[in-house]
């Protein structure tokens, strides 16, 4: 498994890091967060489907638009060990 | 030229290179994808100017959180964990577009109608590529991606019809993201581009993706009553 790290402009024209078969193993965690990340972007899209055809009432609109807040800001945070326990 | 298709049975075959590059290309668009609801989403969603706003604006940061994951997905599946880039602080991300704030909107408006358009030629470099899986998730993103793109132009184009303040607003807009847009094709004479070509990643140079986007952009904004920005103006890359 590696992460790709390198931040400079001008990188090694090649400056592979795989070093054969090993490499070749899926990074840790790359089905459960796509599983999870796949629950959260349902959710979202629940939440803004649930509230478009009621633009006209504020109680629907407001909890969708705060749900998703609640939901994003979580992903904006980032955190992955935690979403994955 | 490597004109052959590579499945992700076949990636460990493949040459060092190869396989250096697309790692360092998916990781770059996952911090891209990602990186765009990290510049907006804490300022814009609970201030863009109407309920339908808020909620377009949070479907428009759900899709691209579901594009970080496909190409996260796919990243995962060579062994390239590109999970750091969902908690990297902005300033550090790959491409400077993604290293500020945007925290009006009228750059929400432009960072769709320009920004989003440039992320689109980037996911053109990628039909028909070498890379099987990356080819394969393009059609579901590049219909997201449009409608971003759409509802970017139409706003940047309703807040330069209202003239006035708001119009020169969303022309400091314009120009700050002109040039920030340009400078995402890269370098015209990178060498790195060329090695994408070769190995069938990315189709266009540098140079001939930005001309392109220069032909499609610039009559838009003329369209907007908005004037074109100097494209020599606080150039990184030409």
């Amino acid at each position: 498994m590696r992460k790709w790290v390198s931040r400079s402009r001008t990188p090694t024209r090649t400056g592979s890091t795989f070093k054969g078969k090993d490499d070749m193993a899926q990074a840790p965690n790359t089905e459960a967060l796509d599983e999870h990340l796949k629950d959260v972007v349902t959710a979202i899209q629940s939440a803004v489907n649930w509230a478009m055809p009621h633009l006209q009432d504020p109680k629907i609109v407001d909890k969708a638009i705060n749900d998703c807040k609640e939901i994003l800001d979580v992903v904006m945070e980032g955190k992955v060990s935690e979403w994955l326990k | 030229m490597f004109t052959d298709k590579v499945g992700l049975k076949d990636f460990e075959k493949m040459d060092a290179e190869y396989r250096d590059l697309l790692g360092r290309v998916l990781a770059i668009q996952a911090d891209c994808e990602i990186g765009g609801p990290h510049l907006y989403l804490e300022d814009i969603l609970p201030k863009a100017p109407s309920k339908i706003d808020q909620l377009i604006v949070a479907r428009t940061a759900a899709e691209e959180i579901d594009h970080y994951r496909k190409i996260s997905r796919i990243a995962g599946d060579i062994g390239v964990d590109v999970s750091y880039v969902l908690s990297r602080p902005n300033q550090e991300r790959y491409v400077e577009s993604f290293r500020g704030k945007i925290s009006t909107w009228e750059d929400f408006a432009v960072f769709g109608f320009l920004i989003d358009r440039v992320g689109r030629y980037q996911l053109e470099e990628f039909e028909d590529c070498s890379y099987v899986p990356l080819e394969r998730i393009l059609p579901d993103v590049h219909k997201e991606e449009a409608g971003h793109i759409e509802f970017g132009t139409n706003k940047t184009a309703e807040l330069a019809a209202k003239g006035g303040e708001a119009k020169d607003r969303v022309q400091k807009a314009l120009n700050f993201w002109y040039t920030k847009g340009l400078d995402m094709f890269g370098n015209s004479k990178s060498y790195r581009s060329e090695r994408y070509r070769h190995w069938g990643l990315k189709r266009r140079s540098n140079a001939q993706a930005r001309e392109d986007y220069i032909n499609e952009v610039n009559p838009l904004i003329a369209q907007m009553g908005l004037e074109i920005p100097d494209p020599n103006e606080n150039r990184l890359y030409v």
